[in-house]
């Protein structure tokens, strides 16, 4: 299971949470929309600046007023996009391999992500639908430098059973009032 | 005498005998696929169930099929689902409509209600959600 990070983070209204709280509460989401037990255990982080096959997801308050960045590894993405319309595992593990994901597996991360966006709102916090950045180059520079010196960071690897692991960081999240 | 249980299942068996028409509204064709087995796992699966990915679709739809459910996401492209609402008002269309969306704002949900959609669900949801939230529409 995910431990509690000894950082916190200030919400926009005063509330104060661990950013800890965002993985476990990315599983239940998963695991609400997937029909399966999706875990998360803490990982230790990884350079995000230099990490090659990635997709990069922006959740931005419609005020402006916060954005929390998401980073996915190729497994986390094609695993969940398969999972979402019981599509082979297979299929997924191939896309994998080949280093890309794309079709209706990155169609369905899409969804997946849209619903994931409750995950970071909250009272007086409407979060648009996110930005997605598919390759390094894509990623304008202020995402850029969050991801290279984020203020807040947690990393956690997602099983989705019948598919597999992948990896997924979040940082420079603001919390919801606790 | 009927228990909760027997009443559900009589008032789904209503309209899987009515043949009832479900027009299922989203963008994803996951998520309309999904939604599809949300009913059937909710209990409706002997209703006739019809699709469009956007409120511009939709509009074909109800004219084709006149559905008596309409079940549609908010964000789309071409028409949003608050547009087709509002489309579907201003044509005098009878069917029932509710949103099944990842959109979870107060604010928005009391939009949806003033222009007439009768319920909210929330993505992600449950067949349990969606029998609750339909069983009460159906019974009326």
């Amino acid at each position: 299971m995910i431990q509690q990070s000894p950082g916190t983070v200030h919400g926009g209204q005063g509330a104060i949470a661990t950013i800890a709280t965002l993985p476990p509460a990315v599983c239940k989401v998963l695991s609400d929309l997937l029909g399966r037990n999706v875990t998360g255990k803490k990982v230790a982080p990884y350079p995000l600046a230099s990490a090659a096959r990635r997709i990069v997801a922006a959740f931005e308050a419609e005020d402006a007023s916060s954005m929390s960045v998401c980073v996915f590894d190729l497994a986390l993405v094609a695993y969940a996009g398969a999972a979402l319309a019981m599509i082979p595992a297979g299929n997924a593990k191939e896309q994998v391999a080949a280093g890309h994901c794309e079709g209706v597996l990155l169609e369905n991360f899409t969804e997946i992500l849209n619903i994931c966006r409750q995950v970071f709102q909250g009272p007086g916090r409407h979060i648009l639908s996110p930005r997605l950045y598919l390759t390094k180059q894509e990623i304008p520079p202020h995402i850029a430098q969050a991801l290279s010196a984020p203020k807040t960071r947690v990393d956690a690897e997602i099983n989705i059973p019948g598919y597999g692991c992948g990896q997924l960081s979040i940082v420079n999240a603001i919390m919801l009032p606790v | 005498m009927l228990n909760e249980e027997d009443l559900s299942g009589n008032i789904v068996k209503r309209a899987r005998d009515t043949n009832m028409r479900i027009l299922i509204v989203d963008d994803s064709r996951a998520m309309r696929m999904i939604v599809r087995r949300t009913l059937r796992q909710a209990g409706f699966d002997g209703c006739a169930e019809v699709e469009a990915a956007n409120g511009r679709e939709a509009l074909d739809q109800v004219q084709a099929v006149a559905p008596d459910l309409i079940l549609s996401d908010w964000n789309m492209p071409e028409m949003n689902g608050l547009e087709l609402l509002r489309e579907l008002k201003r044509r005098g269309s009878s069917a029932t409509f509710g949103f099944v969306t990842s959109e979870s704002s107060p604010d928005m949900q009391v939009a949806a209600l003033q222009e007439g959609a009768l319920f909210f669900i929330t993505k992600p949801f449950t067949a349990d959600k969606f029998q609750s939230t339909l069983e009460p529409l159906l019974r009326s």
